[in-house]
């Protein structure tokens, strides 16, 4: 798909035909109007909505599984961790099944350090050994990292086998 | 609103007058930089930031109660499924309360999910009344647009199948 151009290009001391001139003028108000056309700008205001049908995205639905840093677990059996950014606003989604020889905190890092707001912050998400079984929590114990607790009421995992799973949105900072 | 357009169109033979075709370009500029125009093209692509003052969406926000295919209920005293599409991601938001005849429950989402691992494997909690018992249920993705859900923070943990049956929560998952 291409940007707007224009069909005709004219040239000095040459008589310029009216009718390529308003198609010129048209292939513009098309490039901008007939939905077939791409735009790139630097910035962006719109004062009414703007309405979508592809995707909307800083970065797109990713995967960090591979990359993302798990402490508290002495095995990892299973990860899945993914995270889409609208904006600033990004929604982590994650599952997470390992083993630790003495139970503690599940820690992770997050895919951009969030804002100073999110500090402090607890979020529900179910946990339990080796499938989940009750409720715990997210907590945002630093800019970059979260800790999981295994139930809302800030207990640690026990040891052996630690699973949980949820997802939860915060602003990059 | 209008798209932008020009304000002259020029014949053969006839002079152009420099000041109209001037003109016809500052229209087209000023449509694309007044904030009073619309737009519609393939692909918008911002390097910096881009601001909305209005909504941002694929779908605004929808009651899809009664499109979605509900089960686990005789009948239902309040029904609300509602949801917003942001791109692909779906913020859905449920409150389900009526009589039971099952000891499943589950609606079906407006857009099947992301094949990804994650989502097939996600779990999260909500809020659920069982006859007349409080507790922290749970909501996960089965096939590719059903959302189970779960009295109990287990999987596979039933419901009764007679009495008052609620559920409240909020799902958020990426669309296919």
């Amino acid at each position: 798909m291409a940007y707007p151009s224009v069909t005709n290009s004219f040239t000095d001391a040459t008589t310029i035909d009216a009718v390529q001139l308003n198609e010129n003028f048209n292939d513009i108000v098309n490039g901008v109007s007939d939905g077939t056309k791409d735009i790139q700008v630097a910035n962006s205001t719109v004062n009414g909505y703007a309405d979508i049908t592809g995707d909307v995205y800083t970065t797109a639905l990713t995967n960090y599984s591979n990359t993302v840093t798990i402490s508290g677990l002495d095995t990892v059996t299973t990860k899945y961790f993914y995270y889409k950014r609208i904006g600033n606003i990004v929604h982590v989604w994650f599952y997470v099944l390992g083993n630790a020889t003495v139970g503690d905190v599940i820690i992770f890092d997050l895919p951009y350090a969030c804002g100073a707001n999110f500090l402090n912050m607890y979020i529900p998400i179910l946990t339990g050994t080796t499938e989940v079984n009750g409720c715990g929590l997210v907590f945002f114990n630093a800019a970059s990292e979260v800790w999981l607790y295994y139930r809302i009421d800030s207990t640690k995992f026990p040891d052996g086998d630690e699973c949980a799973s949820g997802y939860f949105s915060y602003e990059a900072a | 609103m209008a798209y932008p357009s020009y304000t002259y169109t020029f014949m053969n033979n006839t002079k152009i007058i420099a000041a109209q075709c001037n003109e016809n370009f500052n229209n087209l500029l000023s449509g694309i930089i007044d904030g009073t125009k619309n737009m519609n093209v393939n692909a918008f692509s911002a390097t910096g930031s881009m601001s909305v003052a209005g909504d941002v969406y694929t779908k605004e926000l929808s009651d899809y109660y009664t499109s979605s295919t509900v089960a686990g209920w005789a009948s239902m005293a309040t029904g609300n499924i509602y949801y917003k599409k942001i791109g692909k991601t779906v913020f859905v938001d449920f409150y389900l309360n009526g009589t039971s005849n099952a000891t499943t429950a589950k609606i079906t989402l407006p857009y099947s999910h992301n094949a990804a691992s994650v989502f097939t494997n996600l779990h999260v909690p909500i809020k659920v009344i069982d006859s007349s018992s409080n507790c922290v249920g749970h909501a996960c993705l089965s096939s590719s647009n059903v959302l189970n859900f779960y009295n109990g923070a287990t999987s596979g943990t039933t419901f009764i199948n007679s009495g008052t049956k609620t559920i409240q929560g909020t799902f958020i998952y990426e669309a296919a």
